[in-house]
């Protein structure tokens, strides 16, 4: 090793200051020592190593092999599959190949990321509050099943200064605010329909999604069922090229945005509106029979019993909705979310998706489906009536992997 | 390669046949691996061109002036891809950075090299380096729950009731359809201000410092004050250094994503008002990508494509003036 | 008191010095303006469980009884797997190439590489993210790797890792070259190889440099939310060790990102402390490795 002292002034001392820095460089590194050791304590609360599954089992029946799956898709029904999956996870399942629990993922990206990730064979399970379109179908290279999982409603929500909840607004109004003919709150054709109520002069931000939204396809069906220029100048999608507003990311996002700016509207699902609180009103919507009804579960549960026919479980979806639907409290701007899943998990995937996981795959959706339901009401979803259940487990038991039929339950 | 004689009693292992294979070796494993990295530089550019070439044939140089990016076709409206909206929003938010952010950068490297007191400039230029360290998503959050409020009630107002009604620049304050509402180009550009801060302050500072003493002590002596020596010995002196920070700024400001995505409104449209929302490429490809089906991820991929063009440009033109000013701009951010 | 030229001249000189300080208090303000809403907001939520509980559930506690409030116990497991798996990549790639630029690069390619390493320092994170996802998908689709990769926490740490190779070889070049060449000049007239002359005694010697250098880009790796975007948005659940991999992870950065734009008071609040951890985090990496690095290159009042 070189020899400090008969070195150069200047060598020597860059070298004496290498001796300072050492210091340095061994602090930084117990530091990040301590920092792993800190994070594999957490981890082993957090139960990284393995923890057993222990818990409620899913009572009788079928016990599925623990496995990892991964869902993407509507930010709409998250919250509702946040309670699931954490739900799920705490439940029996027979170990093997190092997996504990049944971890299901599911990432919030939107509904039209979810089809695409699945469409890409990125996912196991997309989430769309909109059924395939025939441009999704076409893109999907392997036969899938749709199958509703949860049902909501879309509110018209907005922050009118001094303006409490349940204003009346009507579909043409709401798509007239869209289209940008009517640009400010105490517009005659509002203040009309809400006499003694005193609308104060402000304009109005539009507020809608900028990512592919299936409450988004519910909203423009419900507009282009109310406004003729709305269906022949936008239509109805998961994207649109909006005439006027803007754009703000996921449900949470629109939620977000209309409580913070004075004069906005904006559409979003009820338990959305509903965490927002009294930092947005909701509007009351006129429906079909006359009356102006205020978004709650109940009055949403009439319009999704009133759909008695629905499509076969890999029949054609496109354009099924359940808005407008007949009913004196029935509130109009209903939608349900599905699931969608390849048919054939083991063709489809090309083997990366094992037999285990489809297994699991099959008993969670069973299990959501059925026990599943009872968390729904409580974060402002409509529980699935028995006419959707059905369809449900024709759906379910559709699925097979490589040809084989699967336990569900 | 080196050819030192080896003394008596050195171990084998020193001798020249085994020292040269060993050295050889040495050679061409880094030398492999700095061959990695200049292929890393090439893989992005050929798989991006590579994954945008259905987008590219598709609309060809339509995209770059399109101004609709419609993926969903429908009888009323074709499948159009159009980047517009995108660059123009992404060099107004610059622009806008950089007019507000080079001043104030400027101003910070000439206290802290000619004005600030010996004591206080460590701890000053410690805290300006402090901007740097903060990640950009930290930037957003701030801008969203703080700066944007701030905007929508206090400064937009303003500035629109006051230079909304002057002759040429009235267009550029003019209320947005949407209102006063804080998302907008505006907000952008002072958070990007304030994030390139910290790059551009830091190498006009050495810039500064490379001027030679007897320059400003030359003007000094002349009987100039602080300002005027400054201006006209260190300035001058510096100018290439200075003017390669700023397009360093420049390019860190094309490029930021996540604290731009949070307050800019995602709108793709182009609005004369700065106070409109907008959207920039970075925070458009963000924002879409993850929904995109493969075309219109190819779409996407191209945005990329014009946004790497844009600050690699940036960035070429900067490090070439970086280094003609004889400054070294080591581990910039 | 004459109005004269002079006297303008010393008005513009003191105008000048009030305006150069007003730049400095302006750019401290929103730096004060962060730090104190982090410290403000986010020290409410500190606590131990907060460090070790995964992220929250939506709720409000309006609505609904026993609203976990959740951590960032898998955030920071998320990234700290990410930071090890991206500097495990790029750290030694950034060494070896550093070395070869100090060592070997005074020719044209060692010049072109240079010049291409400080340009890729610049390319926006997005397109790196976008351009990894094309090449994770684009191999799955050959059946090179599984599909189950594209978007996962390796993706991630790869596009990590290509942000942080070209400032680990910078810093590592910068570092080496600083060692005086009498250093190198007494290794070689110990008999010693010239591989054994740059690893054992050069790069020990500039061993606190080269660190730092890799704390920075470790910093700034840590920093990045956009890859996260594209590649690994998020888990509610922590990481699993056993199952490899292929799991997306949750992150600070993501967490923070994803949490502010939601309704739901848990998850704000959250945000805030998430903000605050990362904060003294990247404050306390950043600057200790900057200050290093000025103190041994002599920047500026040196």
């Amino acid at each position: 090793m070189p020899n400090a002292a008969s070195g150069s002034t200047d060598e020597g001392a860059y070298l004496r200051k290498q001796k300072g820095r050492s210091t340095m460089t061994w602090v930084g590194v117990i530091v990040v020592v301590i920092v792993i050791i800190a994070v594999l304590g957490a981890g082993f609360y957090a139960g990284w190593f393995g923890k057993s599954s222990t818990s409620t089992s899913g009572g009788s029946g079928y016990t599925p092999p623990c496995a990892s799956l991964t869902a993407a898709g509507s930010t709409f029904v998250y919250p509702l599959m946040a309670v699931w999956t954490t739900s799920y996870a705490g439940m029996a399942c027979n170990a093997n190949a190092g997996f504990s629990q049944v971890q299901v993922n599911y990432q919030a990206v939107g509904s039209g990321a979810g089809i695409t990730d699945l469409t890409d064979k990125l996912v196991d399970v997309g989430a769309s509050d909109a059924p395939l379109s025939s441009a999704q179908i076409s893109a999907l290279p392997a036969q899938t099943v749709t199958m509703p999982d949860s049902a909501g409603a879309v509110t018209i929500i907005y922050n009118i200064p001094k303006v409490t909840t349940g204003l009346n607004l009507t579909g043409p109004i709401i798509a007239a605010i869209y289209l940008g003919d009517i640009t400010n709150w105490n517009n005659s054709a509002i203040t009309a329909i809400n006499p003694g109520v005193s609308i104060p002069s402000q304009a109005i931000t539009v507020e809608h999604r900028s990512d592919g939204s299936g409450t988004t396809f519910a909203f423009s069906s419900y507009l282009s069922a109310e406004n003729s220029t709305w269906k022949n100048s936008v239509g109805a999608a998961t994207s649109l090229n909006w005439p006027t507003g803007q754009g703000q990311k996921g449900s949470e996002g629109v939620a977000g945005a209309v409580a913070s700016t004075t004069g906005s509207i904006g559409y979003d699902e009820l338990n959305y509106a509903e965490e927002e609180g009294v930092n947005v009103g909701i509007a009351k919507v006129l429906n079909p029979a006359g009356s102006y009804i205020m978004p709650t579960v109940a009055d949403t549960a009439s319009a999704v019993a009133a759909v008695t026919s629905f499509p076969a479980p890999t029949g054609n979806w496109t354009g099924f909705s359940i808005i407008n639907e007949p009913g004196a409290g029935t509130y109009p701007i209903a939608t349900l979310t599905y699931l969608m899943i390849y048919e054939d998990l083991g063709s489809a995937y090309s083997g990366s998706v094992t037999q285990a996981q489809a297994q699991a795959l099959v008993s969670f959706l069973w299990w959501i489906t059925h026990t599943g339901q009872q968390s729904a009401t409580g974060l402002f979803y409509v529980p699935l009536p028995s006419a959707i259940t059905a369809v449900d487990e024709t759906a379910i038991n559709e699925i097979v992997y490589n040809g084989a039929a699967l336990t569900s339950h | 390669m080196e050819t030192a004689p080896v003394a008596e009693g050195v171990s084998r292992r020193a001798r020249p046949k085994y020292r040269a294979l060993g050295d050889q070796l040495f050679q061409y494993i880094t030398g492999a691996t700095t061959l990695v990295v200049v292929g890393l530089f090439v893989l992005i550019v050929v798989i991006l061109i590579q994954a945008s070439e259905p987008t590219i044939r598709a609309f060809g140089l339509g995209f770059l002036w399109g101004q609709v990016w419609n993926p969903n076709p429908t009888t009323l409206s074709p499948l159009v891809f159009g980047a517009l909206p995108a660059i123009y929003g992404t060099l107004l938010v610059a622009a806008i950075g950089m007019v507000l952010g080079v001043p104030l950068s400027l101003g910070i490297a000439m206290f802290l090299t000619e004005l600030s007191p010996g004591l206080l400039r460590g701890p000053l230029s410690f805290t300006i380096e402090l901007l740097a360290a903060i990640p950009s998503v930290v930037y957003g959050l701030w801008g969203r729950l703080i700066l944007v409020p701030i905007m929508a009630t206090t400064v937009e107002p303003f500035l629109g009731s006051t230079l909304g009604h002057v002759p040429v620049i009235a267009g550029a304050f003019a209320e947005p359809a949407s209102g006063y509402n804080g998302y907008g180009y505006l907000t952008a550009g002072v958070i990007l201000a304030i994030m390139v801060i910290p790059t551009i302050s830091a190498i006009t500072r050495e810039a500064f410092l490379a001027v030679p003493r007897e320059q400003r002590e030359a003007a000094l002596s002349l009987g100039a004050t602080g300002w005027e020596s400054t201006r006209l010995s260190v300035f001058p002196y510096a100018r290439r250094g200075v003017l390669g920070a700023i397009t360093l700024g420049l390019g860190r400001a094309v490029g930021e994503t996540i604290a731009v995505v949070l307050v800019i409104g995602n709108t793709y449209a182009i609005s004369g008002s700065l106070f409109a929302p907008g959207t920039t490429i970075a925070a458009y490809i963000a924002n879409e990508f993850g929904e995109a089906l493969t075309f219109e991820k190819a779409g996407l991929l191209e945005l990329g494509l014009i946004l790497l063009a844009v600050s690699l440009v940036i960035n070429i033109v900067a490090r070439l003036l970086v280094r003609r000013g004889g400054l070294r701009a080591v581990g910039s951010p | 008191m004459k109005f004269d030229r002079d006297f303008r001249r010393k008005l513009v000189n003191y105008a000048m010095s009030a305006a150069a300080l007003a730049c400095v208090l302006i750019a401290i303000l929103p730096l004060g303006d962060i730090l104190y809403t982090s410290v403000l907001n986010g020290a409410k939520v500190l606590s131990v469980p907060f460090f070790t509980q995964n992220g929250p559930i939506p709720c409000n506690p309006k609505f609904q009884s026993g609203c976990a409030f959740g951590g960032i116990g898998n955030s920071i497991q998320g990234t700290v797997l990410l930071i090890l798996l991206s500097a495990a990549i790029a750290i030694p790639i950034g060494i070896l190439c550093g070395i070869y630029l100090a060592e070997f690069g005074n020719n044209r390619f060692g010049d072109s590489a240079r010049f291409l390493a400080d340009v890729l320092t610049g390319v926006p994170s997005i397109v790196i993210a976008v351009v990894i996802f094309a090449l994770f998908y684009l191999a799955s689709q050959q059946g090179i790797i599984s599909s189950n990769y594209v978007l996962s926490v390796l993706s991630a740490s790869v596009a990590l890792s290509l942000i942080m190779i070209p400032v680990v070889a910078r810093t590592c070049e910068e570092a080496l070259r600083a060692v005086p060449i009498s250093t190198r000049e007494a290794g070689l007239a110990l008999g010693l190889p010239r591989y054994r002359v740059v690893s054992r005694v050069v790069l020990s010697t500039a061993r606190s440099g080269v660190i730092t250098g890799a704390l920075l880009a470790v910093a700034r790796a840590a920093g990045e939310t956009a890859p996260l975007i594209i590649l690994n948005a998020g888990n509610m659940f922590s990481f699993q060790p056993s199952q490899g991999l292929h799991q997306t992870t949750a992150s600070l950065t993501y967490s923070i990102y994803e949490w502010i734009q939601s309704p739901y008071p848990n998850w704000q609040a959250d945000a805030w402390g998430a903000t605050l951890v990362l904060v003294i985090l990247m404050l306390g990496i950043s600057v200790g490795a900057r200050l290093a690095l000025r103190q041994r290159y002599g920047g500026p009042g040196h």
